[in-house]
């Protein structure tokens, strides 16, 4: 592999990162993306007997055109074991398609029919990343885990886990790793999470990696080239129902509930002019609940199975930087209860729509405090 | 670069290393120069004497004469030109227009080639429609041959010849190992065959030899067979080469039509994969000598694991005289086998479990589950093979076990305290 050597401070930082001894054994995930490929020859570069895990989590259509940069499809784990073969280290295909498919695509198939926005990546990181590959790392006697995620993970003073957002804010994922638990944060490395993606890719280049210009991967890995709404109309559909205001008025009829998530303005099928109308609710029957800007404001919502990365769950008059979607923004919440339900957090700024089955993750400033599945959402103009 | 290569090597039934006769002779032809063995000129000549030599070693290997070995790319080409060819000359044969002509007795312990050129047949293609008969094993991996009479005898008492000459005349092809790759049984081919060819002297009985060669005795006349698969990277060849040992007076049809191999198959041979062929085939004696100490190495494996806190269940533990003594497959209950294989490459140790998918991952056994009761069936996925060759050594036998030991404290559920 013809590459430059690295500077003795980047072998410092990574080893630094991992905290083990030279030459321990350290799994890295690697999907055949660049991020990945990038952190398996940093730690050999930086003197680790590294092993590559590849998930297979689903078949691909074959009449499907490939999608460039999509992610654990059968090319990608080809561009895995390529990028291993160049580094001279182990690498294993893990078949996890039934895990994924009970995990991951049945509960995201089941959200969009129930009236819920799901987020497969946090489902995933779930099972198949903090659970599957997890094991499997330790199974095969790896000391770490490290994967290509752009988030920072340490721990504090304390002892306790700290996961932060990546140094790279456009490429942040903290808020899809939120259901880690800390026995797993012990093990999880992330490598990238003090990186820019420039700089990734500029090691992928100065390593020579051969998916250093790999297009980015941003959408639902196994979706493919489909929408969503599509993909879960291709696997045996979504309800039919009415488009209805506030009052109940009927204003139109749709064909498909998983065209709809809370918040969305655009395509809902009516006729332009007037105020825009905005998705503000849906339910299993199908019917989707259409209102404006303002009846989108939230007042309350709950969040279903709570995590506590931290360690402990916030008390109640704590105030959090509550974020509800991938890209948004925290906005300041107050605890209000915790209990069998979840989490219970009103809203002390505008927060306009969260759709349930998303998750909401808690932040003081940067750093990841725990998070839940949102559910319960009650709207500001529902409590007047 | 980190040495990929694993230290210890036990999965000879894979693919063995290359042998120190093939490696010469193939070295020698290497450094030879060019020549193609249907050019007339003086290299085309020693290319084809090359050719010729090799072909000689693997007919001689087998007891068969020369004209009679067919060059392949390897045992899944000979499995298929034996059973598509069968099925592709008989139509023709019975007579034009004849559909539902054969019915193929595939083995449980085939080769997932063999199933896959069986299963070819099954498909209505023109005039060629098989009835695909399974043949099950027994509890210790062996064909059940009492199993196969009865079945012969309640379908077709006598495979009845047919009542006029024109009417359509059932051919039975019957395919059997002669040595299960999952498990090291030799299987009962010569009383197979005896078997069948008493109802009907015209069944066709297809052999895969391709784990016995080398192991055990292999004669084309003592088994009674019509045609015969070998494979050159189970005995010390490069892999890419193998041949088809064809009956005299047999007609089967060419999978790749053209003038090579006497019209049998077609393309510029491989020289140098035959030359490797032949040269391992030549050297055969000394590999067989081997097996009583590799025999030894087994047990030694075997009793070492049975010494374990964990629990291990041994399949097809059966006499010496009914195996190859090279092969050992065991069952490490509530393990997934290929967690195993993986945690023993880490450490070291190359072993095999399952077959290998179109996806890169392993699916269990299939043959182990054709051993399993029913209640059993769990323990296909939790089968370990480990394979041994005349290069295996004891302190391959002492690393494997320190490794497993390693291994399964991570893998095994914790040990039943006494």
């Amino acid at each position: 592999m013809s590459s430059r050597a690295p500077t003795a401070s980047l072998i410092d930082l990574i080893r630094a990162d991992i905290a083990l001894p030279v030459g321990s054994r350290v799994a890295v995930a690697m999907s055949g993306g660049v991020d990945s490929s990038v952190v398996a020859a940093l730690l050999v570069e930086a003197g680790y007997e590294v092993i590559g895990l590849t998930a297979r989590l689903y078949d691909v259509d074959p009449t499907e055109v490939v999608r460039a940069g999509s992610c654990c499809a059968p090319e990608d784990a080809r561009d895995a074991r390529g990028v291993a073969a160049d580094l001279g280290i182990r690498h294993y295909v893990l078949d996890e398609r039934a895990v994924f498919e009970r995990d991951v695509m049945q509960p995201f198939l089941a959200d969009w029919r129930e009236g819920r926005t799901p987020n497969p990546c946090v489902a995933c990181n779930r099972s198949l990343k903090f659970d599957r590959l997890v094991g499997r790392a330790r199974m095969l006697g790896a000391e770490a885990l490290a994967t290509g995620h752009y988030a920072q993970l340490d721990r504090d003073d304390d002892g306790h886990a700290r996961l932060r957002r990546g140094r790279d804010r456009g490429k942040d994922q903290a808020y899809f790793l939120y259901p880690l638990q800390a026995d797993v944060a012990g093990y999880l490395r992330f490598p990238l999470g003090a990186m820019t993606k420039t700089e990734v890719r500029d090691h992928g280049d100065r390593l020579g990696l051969c998916v250093a210009d790999k297009p980015e991967s941003m959408d639902i890995c196994f979706v493919g080239a489909k929408k969503p709404a599509e993909w879960v109309a291709a696997n045996g559909g979504a309800p039919s129902g009415a488009l209805v205001d506030l009052a109940g008025t009927r204003l139109g009829q749709h064909s498909n509930l998983a065209r709809f998530t809370v918040g969305q303005r655009r395509g809902l099928g009516l006729p332009g002019g007037g105020e825009p109308h905005y998705v503000v609710d849906k339910s299993a029957d199908g019917t989707v609940v259409l209102g404006h800007h303002e009846d989108l404001l939230v007042a309350r919502l709950t969040l279903e199975g709570y995590n506590s990365v931290t360690g402990s769950v916030p008390a109640t008059g704590a105030r959090v930087g509550l974020q509800v979607r991938h890209r948004g923004r925290p906005v300041e919440a107050e605890v209000v209860g915790s209990g069998a339900d979840g989490l219970v957090l009103r809203l002390c700024a505008a927060l306009d729509g969260a759709a349930r089955g998303q998750a909401g993750v808690l932040f003081d400033a940067d750093r990841v405090l725990g998070g839940g599945t949102i559910q319960q959402v009650t709207r500001a103009s529902e409590r007047t | 670069m980190t040495a990929l290569r694993p230290a210890i090597y036990l999965d000879h039934h894979a693919s063995a290393p290359l042998s120190d006769a093939a490696r010469a002779a193939v070295m020698a032809l290497m450094a030879a120069g060019p020549g193609n063995p249907s050019s007339i000129h003086g290299a085309g000549q020693a290319a084809r004497h090359a050719l010729d030599r090799a072909r000689g070693q693997v007919a001689a290997a087998v007891g068969v004469a020369p004209r009679q070995v067919v060059f392949t790319s390897g045992a899944t080409e000979a499995n298929h030109g034996a059973i598509r060819g069968v099925a592709l000359a008989k139509p023709r044969a019975a007579g034009a227009g004849v559909a539902g002509v054969g019915v193929a007795w595939i083995s449980a312990a085939e080769h997932a080639s063999v199933h896959a050129a069986a299963a070819t047949l099954a498909v209505a293609n023109g005039a060629v429609a098989w009835e695909i008969r399974a043949m099950g094993l027994d509890p210790l991996g062996f064909i059940d041959l009492e199993a196969i009479a009865a079945a012969l005898h309640a379908v077709s008492p006598g495979l009845p010849r047919p009542a006029q000459p024109s009417a359509p005349q059932t051919t039975h092809l019957v395919s059997a190992c002669l040595v299960s790759n999952e498990l090291g049984t030799t299987q009962p081919v010569a009383a197979l065959g005896r078997l069948f060819k008493a109802r009907d002297p015209d069944v066709i009985i297809h052999c895969d030899a391709t784990q016995a060669l080398g192991r055990i005795a292999v004669d084309f006349a003592a088994l009674g067979v019509d045609l015969l698969t070998l494979s050159g990277h189970k005995i010390g060849a490069p892999a890419g080469i193998g041949a088809l040992i064809v009956r005299d007076g047999l007609a089967i049809d060419v999978l790749l039509p053209g003038h090579q191999e006497e019209g049998r198959r077609a393309g510029t041979e491989n020289l140098l994969g035959a030359v490797g062929l032949g040269a391992a085939c030549a050297d055969l004696a000394p590999r067989r000598a081997q097996i009583p100490r590799i025999r030894g190495l087994r047990d030694a494996l075997w009793r070492g694991i049975d010494a374990l806190p964990w629990p291990s269940h041994r399949h097809a533990q059966v006499a010496a005289e009914r195996e190859t003594g090279t092969c050992l497959s065991v069952a490490f209950p509530g393990c997934d086998a290929s967690d195993l294989v993986m945690a023993l490459d880490v450490e070291g140790v190359a072993v095999s479990a399952g077959s290998a998918c179109s996806s890169g991952t392993l699916a269990p056994s299939a043959v182990i589950e054709a051993i399993l009761s029913d209640a059993d069936q769990a323990l296909a996925a939790a089968t370990v093979r480990f394979s041994l060759g005349p290069e295996s050594t004891a302190n391959d036998v002492t690393g494997a076990l320190t490794a497993l030991r390693r291994v399964l404290t991570r893998v095994a559920p914790a040990p039943a305290p006494d």
